[in-house]
Parts: structure tokens; C-alpha cells; sequence
């Protein structure tokens, strides 16, 4: 039987993602082999790429790549500030706190369950920071090496080979943590078959929102539950209910008030998990 | 034994050397002299073409007599007979001790220098006395006047016999080849050492940015000569010197239209540390504590998310 979908991004959301994808592949391929230059795999790959002016050029393209993706998230997201539809659901909590040392102890065997997360959990909140603080640092600096000249009036001596030694050190944290950590996490791990696919459909099924997101899902569930009176006994929101550990509601108050708030919420599925916005 | 052929006995070495000589390379040496090749080199090439042809010269060292001669034939060079540039030194082996010609104002370039090197450098004036004049006032050439035999005289940068053009890639003074070859002497610890000059700049070099492009194969990047000149190389304080404050701006514009003196003042050979750069040295130093934090908690992370998935499958299987 073919699961219910749950849409998590808006294909505004996935074509940024998208972008931002083919942005750090081709700015890591074009990038390493000058890092790596004193390495015969760097040289190999500068030569497989059309040597080092093609090189170059493409790297000016993936940074053109990365800056327009990070102009249009952030557009998208004072588009939907205005619009009052924001969710705020990316920001830090308390809970997340908590949650990463749910997730510790889960890990070392000392608790049954993983945290139950929210819409993004501390894991995915940190990966969006990261790699948009990270979008800003290597923009700046990269730009400081792409007009030295112009740079070096602005920024001076000291900028220029500060901007060379962290562009070339962030490169390869924010190559190794998005490429290998996010993939894995993300992406790989966990109960998504094959992998998750929100990057390319903007959905997820019943059962990978049961794995990676059982608070939302129930908040979900509930304000469906509300919404749709008549039916009351719903036939998935009682499974949904069990999956959720006990100890979440009473140790987060937080999140208690949420699911309250969204339980009068009538709005579209894409406003329906809407964090109390404030 | 003191000075002879290499192997055999001082008397008899001469002979079976020539012998030898002749036995194995006059098919190579006549193999394909090009008609413009001089016959007096054909002569010369008759022994020098062999191979393991090595003299134990009276200073206890011994030296390769080898010249290649199809590189040779090829070299800009080729053409002119051998005793253009070594003198006449008879047949074999030779006694004769050349006459070192110098124009009367550069005399004292070759100060203490005697026999076949301080020749062949003065064959080289002869004909190029332009770069060698602005050679002698360099940084290299004074020291040379002082007597320091350290320093490189025309050979050393261009080689002796082969010498090419700039552009092919094959010559020593290639810009491909321009690191390396500075590099015989300055990445040299000891000779540094004795004259007070950093080892670190080919270190330096390689991993700046023109360093890194030269690596990765950009045929345009600077090399050693492209900041600092060819034959007139002075110390950076020397106001003459082409990477002094003075003159950076200028050298930088050759490629960066618009360079400043903060452009210029952007590259040097030092190392950030606490004394040079402190800040960008503690960028680096932290960054790097944060790259290695963050990989190892991340890979860490990803290593126990696998082990207790599989112990949560083992367990839920039971």
C-alpha cells in the first residue's frame, strides 16, 4: 500500500537545496586540487578537470552558484516573513539541548530510544547554520581571493592572507561535515528507504516521519484530529501516540505549548506546523 | 690513486679510457651529428659522449666528463665548436690550463675562482656581456667579488651545455623549471646557513597561492624570477631590488593591474607564528582545533549510530 506523503519542504525549498548541492560539489571538486596542489592527486584531478584556468573558472561558477543560493534563501525568507508564514522552526531551543544529550546517552546504551524530534532536530538545525554561516565565510573570503586588488585596499595585508588560510581550512571542514555528516545523518541513516528524499520531492512518507520526526507528526495528526471532528476515532494517530516516548511532553514544557497551539490551528498543511509564531 | 681515468691504473687508464671511449660511443657520437655541428665537437664528442666517463680531478673530486650530445646538437648552442667557450686545450687528457678573459671592468667578478668554470663563465661574457653586467651588480654577482664561491655563476641557473631558451620547456630558466632551479641553492640548508638566507622562501612559495597554481598547472603563475628579476636580483632592502616596498607596487602591477602597496605588502615568505602574524597564525591554529573537534565527534557519531543500530536490530530480531 502506498503510504500517506507528508510535505516538508515547498519546491521553492528543494530548488534552493538543490542549488546549494551542486554548489559545494562543484566548488569541493574544483577547489581540492589547489589545496591538495603538492599532492599527485590534486594534480591528477586539476589535469581531469581541463587544467587550471578551466579550473578556476568553474570554481567562480560554483561560488556564483552559492552566492545566488544564499540570496534566495534569505529572500525566501523575508518573502515569507512578510507574508506572517515563517515557522522560526530552524531556530535553537533549550530542547535541542536536552536532545543532543538524549542522543548521547541512547548512544552509549544508557536510554531505550533516541530523542524524539520536532520538525528539524538539533542535528538538522545545526547543519542549516552551519552550512549558511559557512555559505557567508567562504563567499567573503573567496571573494577577497577572486579581487585581491580590490580586496587588499578594503581589507588590507592581514585580510588577504587570513581570507587565503581560512578559506582553505573551512573548505575542507565544510566539505568533509556536509559531504560525509549530513549525508549520513540526514540522508543515509535511519528508517528512510532508500535514503531520504525530501532534497528532490520536498515529501516524506508516514514511517520516516514515525523515525525522524514522531513529535510532528503527532502534532500533526492532532491538529488533523481537531480539525476533522466527526471521524473520532482517527486510525492513525493512536500508533503515532505510542511511538512517542514518555519522558518528551513532561520534560519539554515548550513543546507542550506548541502541540496546544497548533491544536487550534486550521490553516493549510504547509501552515499547519507553524511553531507558534510570535 | 691520485688523478687519472675513472677504474684502472694511472698509467694505463688513458688508453683503455680512450679505447673504451671510442669503442663504446662513436656509434652514438656519429650516430646523427646535424651538418651545422661543428667537427671540432664531433672530435671532442668522440670521448665526452660516453657515459661513465668520470676524472678524478687533483682536488680529490671527481667529476662527469659526459656531455649529451643529441641535447647539445640541440641547445641553443650546438652549433658553435667547443673550444668557443672552453679554449684550446689540445687532445686529451687535457693539461692545458685555461685563459680566463675578462672585459677590464668586471675582472674581479670571478675572484678566486680559476680552471674550466671561471673559463667557461668568461666565454659566456664575452658574448653576453649585457646580462652579464647587470649580473655583476646583483645581489649574486658582489658576493662573487667578494670571492664567496657559493654564489651561481652563469651555469649553475642555466646549465653548461644545455642551454635553451626561456620558453622551452625543457631549459632550466623555464618558468616551470625556474623553482627548481633556485631551489638547488636556496633550499639548501647549509649553503644558506653560511650567508644569512632563509631556507624557507621555495617552502614559502610552494604553498602560496602562486605556488599552488604553478602545481596545479597554470603556465601564467609567478615563479621566483617573475617578482624578483633574472640577472639584476638584489637583496629585497636594496632600493634597486624589485620586490623592495619601493618597486613592489610596480612588479605586482606586471600581472595585477591594480596593485597597491597593501597588495603588495600581501605576499612574503614568512611563516605566520607568534611573533610574524600572530593573528592569522591563531586563525589557523584554532581552525584547525576546530576542524579536528568537529571531525571527530562527527565521525564518532556516526560510528556509534551504527554499532547501536545493529545492536537494536539484533535485539529486536530476537
Amino acid at each position: 500500500m502506498s503510504q500517506r506523503k507528508y510535505k516538508r519542504w515547498d519546491m521553492q525549498q528543494v530548488r534552493q537545496h538543490q542549488l546549494l548541492v551542486s554548489a559545494v560539489l562543484l566548488l569541493t571538486i574544483t577547489g581540492m586540487p589547489l589545496r591538495y596542489a603538492d599532492q599527485a592527486a590534486g594534480q591528477k584531478l586539476a589535469i581531469l578537470l581541463g587544467g587550471a584556468s578551466v579550473m578556476a573558472a568553474l570554481h567562480r561558477l560554483g561560488g556564483i552558484m552559492l552566492t545566488v543560493a544564499l540570496f534566495w534563501h534569505i529572500g525566501y525568507v523575508l518573502l515569507r516573513v512578510r507574508r506572517g508564514t515563517m515557522r522560526w522552526s530552524t531556530l535553537p531551543k533549550w530542547k535541542d539541548v536536552t536532545d543532543a544529550w538524549e542522543l548521547f546517552l541512547y548512544l552509549i546504551g544508557r536510554r531505550p530510544t533516541e530523542p524524539s524530534y520536532e520538525r528539524y532536530s538539533f542535528l538538522e538545525k545545526f547543519d542549516y547554520w552551519a552550512a549558511t554561516g559557512g555559505s557567508c565565510a567562504m563567499i567573503s573570503t573567496g571573494l577577497i581571493l577572486w579581487f585581491p586588488g580590490l580586496a587588499a585596499r578594503l581589507v588590507g595585508p592581514t585580510g588577504i592572507n587570513l581570507a587565503s588560510v581560512f578559506h582553505s581550512l573551512e573548505a575542507v571542514l565544510a566539505a568533509s561535515f556536509l559531504l560525509i555528516g549530513h549525508v549520513y545523518h540526514v540522508h543515509l541513516a535511519g528508517g528512510l528507504k532508500p535514503f531520504n528524499m525530501v532534497w528532490w520531492t520536498g515529501e516524506m512518507t508516514r514511517h520516516e516521519m514515525e523515525e525522524k520526526h514522531p513529535l510532528e507528526l503527532a502534532r500533526l495528526d492532532a491538529a488533523e484530529a481537531a480539525e476533522v471532528e466527526p471521524p473520532a476515532p482517527e486510525p492513525v494517530a493512536p500508533p503515532a501516540a505510542t511511538l512517542e516516548p514518555e519522558p518528551e511532553p513532561a520534560l519539554d514544557d515548550e513543546d507542550g505549548d506548541e502541540v496546544d497551539n497548533e491544536m487550534g490551528d486550521t490553516e493549510s498543511d504547509e501552515a499547519d506546523d507553524e511553531e507558534a509564531p510570535r | 690513486m691520485k688523478t687519472g681515468w675513472s677504474g684502472g691504473r694511472p698509467a694505463a687508464g688513458p688508453v683503455v679510457g680512450l679505447a673504451l671511449a671510442l669503442v663504446t660511443t662513436v656509434g652514438l657520437a656519429a650516430e646523427t651529428p646535424p651538418p651545422e655541428v661543428s667537427d671540432e665537437t664531433v672530435a671532442c664528442l668522440v670521448c665526452h659522449s660516453n657515459r661513465d666517463f668520470t676524472w678524478r680531478m687533483p682536488s680529490g673530486e671527481t667529476r662527469r666528463l659526459f656531455v649529451a650530445p643529441d641535447r647539445f646538437y640541440a641547445s641553443v648552442h650546438g652549433q658553435l665548436p667547443c673550444g668557443e667557450c672552453h679554449g684550446e686545450l689540445g687532445s686529451g687528457p687535457h693539461t692545458a690550463t685555461p685563459t680566463v678573459d675578462l672585459p677590464s671592468d668586471l675582472t674581479g667578478l670571478l675572484n678566486g675562482r680559476q680552471g674550466a668554470r671561471a673559463a667557461a663563465t668568461a666565454a659566456c661574457v664575452r658574448c653576453h656581456e649585457q646580462a652579464a653586467r647587470e649580473y655583476a651588480e646583483s645581489v649574486h654577482g658582489q658576493a662573487s667579488r667578494r670571492g664567496v664561491l657559493d654564489v651561481p655563476l652563469c651555469g649553475d641557473c642555466h646549465s653548461a651545455h644545455y642551454i635553451n631558451p626561456a620558453d622551452d620547456l625543457e631549459s632550466t630558466v623555464n618558468p616551470g623549471n625556474v623553482p627548481a632551479t633556485c631551489a638547488k641553492c636556496h633550499a639548501d640548508a647549509l649553503v644558506m646557513a653560511r650567508h644569512d638566507v632563509k631556507t624557507n622562501v621555495v617552502e614559502t612559495f610552494e604553498t602560496s597561492f602562486h605556488g599552488r597554481k604553478r602545481l596545479v598547472g597554470d603556465k601564467n603563475a609567478a615563479v621566483c624570477t617573475s617578482c624578483h628579476g633574472v640577472h639584476a636580483i638584489y637583496a629585497p632592502r636594496d632600493p634597486r631590488s624589485t620586490v623592495n616596498p619601493a618597486n613592489a607596487v610596480q612588479t605586482c602591477g606586471e600581472c595585477h593591474k591594480n596593485a597597491s602597496p597593501q597588495f603588495a605588502a600581501s605576499f612574503k615568505h614568512t611563516v605566520p607564528s607568534h611573533a610574524v602574524d600572530p593573528l592569522i597564525y591563531n586563525v589557523k591554529h584554532y581552525h584547525h582545533l576546530v576542524l579536528v573537534t568537529v571531525l571527530t565527534v562527527m565521525f564518532l557519531h556516526i560510528f556509534m549510530d551504527i554499532i547501536r543500530r545493529q545492536i537494536n536490530r539484533r535485539r529486536g530480531s530476537q
